[in-house]
């Protein structure tokens, strides 16, 4: 009586991976603005892949730009017959050129040390997990110690010695944030590492790499996904303020913070568009990301039961 | 090694100790040296185990909870590591082997876990988890692994066509037939089943039990089967083992057992659990479980003991077969084979028909 099948097999079909991810988009979708931030993030990101391309023209090239354009009210018509719709910054570049492309560099900026940061604090935390023990505890003090000064604090003096640079302003977000995907790591692959199914393969006798690779940070992947949204939001935004204060990217590559430090000066003169639409493109990107990282933390929570 | 010598048996434990310690943090060393008074903690949860588990039986183990039931089962599968004593298998101190004895020894004594949500892995399909094992060894080759999952499957009472399902597509009894089929992957001699049954409906248990069974004859296993069940341990056991506290207290033939319980720990058991046949789990005698932090000294069982004598406060008693007086029955008690003790046996059999 003991081995009968106690389900059909035709029960036993699963559906298609496509439909699974229809099936998730759509419960993904179910919260309204995440839905939304879904959509702007969509629309940046689509800007910033063919910003060359939407960009009438090249904020880079020094030699295009008139100072005879300089700024210019959202609207007007420059001196080569360009319509400048959100007007232009003091060196007469057009400002939504401008926008166009400092977005596509903020958020490559923010994706890739969010990206780098992400590999190297994972691998960190859940190797310090797994090997416990001393190992554990020096890497951790390591990681506290550095979470005890702000993030900034430690950005700005990295850039002050580096100098600026857009490799350089990765590096400095990466030495700053690889250790919060270290410490939430860490605490996801403890609690992995006492589950049942680690036994099972340790007991099965498959090596270390294996366990650590195949199986714990498989496990840890939504921790790092939640921690890296909100990662990546703050690399935008620290890379900002960085560049705002003068000291992330040079003045040839206007990010979105160089630009609103480019128009402050002029926000007392009446002159607000220059400072107010990048800061704007900011704020949208920033929010944006986060709603959508809220709702991930949502769906990926084990306890949330989605 | 003449005919008549017995064989080698399959697993040998000689005093075996496991001590969990829970260093004291920063803080509490901090407030030590103020002159408070943080100790480290110690479970000793296996505390001086000695046992033989010969080659094609099935020794149960039972206890209540907390004893150290499953950690003895994590040493004995090679996912813990014993603080001390030895353990021999097939022969072979496990702590000196190296190479292709101990790869043979790890692959050879596997686990089966009490809990079936968290024993899989939950991004790892039914196919990836069975077929993983056998081709690190060398067992399988990959391209091979369909029809070796199709066939394990079948044998543990699944359709083929959950190869491609992911653990949580899975009932509790589906999951426990996976898990039991990732450990008969790898060929195994001897399987621990951790409460194996324990988490599932009562009437997927009956038949995972019987599939339990059925696999032993096919697949030539040995079980060390850890339960809280009674009626299953009786079921299936050929011996079984009292577990209290981290100690062995009573050791015997299953029908031995259940016939004269002549530990007054086993004894206390059988009485909580007075019909086996309806597979009642066994309810909390009597008195506290003492904490495995601070154990009592002498016989652990002492504060909850009809029985106890001055001498079981101070003194540890050895597991021994000479009070009952039966080859293979042996209990831990100073006061073993006392008429008093023997009528207590009497007392609990009478009961249970
Ligand atoms: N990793 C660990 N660290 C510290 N203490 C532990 C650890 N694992 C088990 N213990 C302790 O060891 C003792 C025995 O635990 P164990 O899980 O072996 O008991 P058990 O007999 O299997 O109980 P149950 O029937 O509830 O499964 C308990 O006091 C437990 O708290
Ligand atoms: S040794 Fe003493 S306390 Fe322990 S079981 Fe025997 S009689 Fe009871
Ligand atoms: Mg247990």
């Amino acid at each position: 009586m003991a081995l009968v099948a106690p389900a059909s097999a035709a029960a036993a079909r699963r559906p298609s991976r496509l439909e699974r991810a229809r099936r998730w988009a759509v419960a993904f979708c179910r919260s309204p603005q995440a839905a939304l931030g879904a959509l702007l993030l969509l629309a940046v990101a689509i800007v910033a892949i063919f910003a060359p391309w939407l960009a009438p023209q090249d904020p880079y090239d020094l030699a295009s730009l008139d100072l005879m354009d300089s700024r210019l009210r959202p609207g007007e018509v420059g001196s080569g017959g360009m319509y400048h719709w959100l007007g232009t910054d003091d060196q007469g570049r057009d400002l939504w050129s401008a926008i166009v492309h400092g977005l596509r560099i903020s958020l490559g900026i923010g994706l890739g040390a969010g990206l780098i940061a992400a590999l190297i604090g994972t691998t960190v935390g859940v190797l310090s997990a797994y090997w416990g023990g001393a190992a554990d505890t020096v890497i951790m003090r390591v990681v506290d110690f550095q979470l005890s000064f702000p993030a900034i604090l430690i950005a700005l003096v990295l850039l002050a010695a580096l100098g600026p640079g857009i490799e350089k302003v990765i590096f400095a977000l990466v030495a700053v944030q690889w250790a919060y995907f270290a410490r939430t790591v860490r605490s996801t692959a403890l609690v992995e590492r006492e589950k049942d199914y680690i036994s099972a393969v340790r007991s099965l006798g498959i090596g270390s790499r294996r366990i650590v690779f195949g199986h714990l940070v498989p496990n840890c992947l939504p921790t790092v996904l939640v921690v890296a949204a909100v990662q990546v939001a703050n690399a935008i935004a620290l890379e900002a303020t960085l560049s705002f204060l003068g000291l992330g990217l040079p003045v040839t590559q206007p990010s979105l913070g160089l630009l609103i430090a480019n128009g402050f000066q002029h926000i007392l003169a009446g002159r607000t568009w220059i400072s107010a639409y990048p800061g704007v493109a900011l704020v949208l990107l920033i929010v944006a990301i986060n709603l959508v990282g809220d709702r991930l933390r949502d769906m990926l929570d084990p306890r949330s039961g989605t | 090694m003449d005919a008549s010598s017995p064989p080698v048996p399959i697993l040998q434990l000689d005093a075996l100790e496991m001590k969990f310690v829970t260093e004291l943090d920063v803080a509490a060393k901090l407030l030590n040296l103020l002159g408070a008074r943080h100790r480290r903690k110690v479970v000793h949860a296996v505390d001086g185990v000695s046992l033989t588990v010969t080659r094609g039986e099935v020794l149960a183990l039972v206890g209540e909870s907390g004893c150290g039931k499953s950690t003895l089962g994590r040493v004995v599968a090679g996912i813990l590591a014993a603080t001390a004593g030895t353990i021999r298998y097939d022969g072979m101190d496990v702590s000196t082997m190296d190479g292709p004895s101990r790869r043979r020894f790890v692959r050879e004594v596997q686990m089966i876990f009490q809990d079936p949500m968290t024993s899989l892995n939950p991004r790892k399909s039914v196919r990836d988890a069975i077929a993983e094992a056998p081709i690190v060894h060398g067992l399988l080759a990959p391209g091979k692994a369909d029809a070796f999952v199709q066939d394990l499957l079948s044998r543990v009472g699944l359709d083929g066509g959950y190869a491609d399902r992911f653990p949580h597509e899975l009932s509790g009894g589906q999951r426990q037939r996976v898990g039991i089929a990732r450990a008969l992957a790898v060929r195994p001699s001897l399987v621990v089943c951790d409460e194996a049954t324990a988490a599932l409906d009562v009437w997927i248990q009956a038949q995972v039990l019987n599939m339990f069974i059925d696999l032993k004859d096919e697949f030539d296993l040995t079980y060390l089967f850890i339960s809280h069940n009674l009626g299953a341990v009786r079921h299936v056991a050929d011996r079984v083992a009292v577990m209290y506290l981290g100690r062995i207290v009573e050791l015997a033939p299953a029908d031995a057992l259940f016939a004269t319980p002549s530990h007054p720990y086993t004894q206390a058991l059988l009485r909580e659990a007075p019909s086996l046949n309806r597979r009642r789990d066994f309810e909390p005698i009597k008195g506290e479980i003492p904490s495995p932090l601070a154990p009592p000294p002498g016989c652990h069982f002492h504060p909850r003991c009809p029985f106890a004598v001055d001498r079981c406060r101070t003194e540890r008693p050895e597991l021994s077969s000479r009070p009952v007086g039966a080859a293979g029955h042996a209990i831990a008690c100073h006061r073993g084979g006392e008429p008093e003790l023997a009528a207590a046996a009497e007392t609990v059999t009478s009961a249970s028909r």
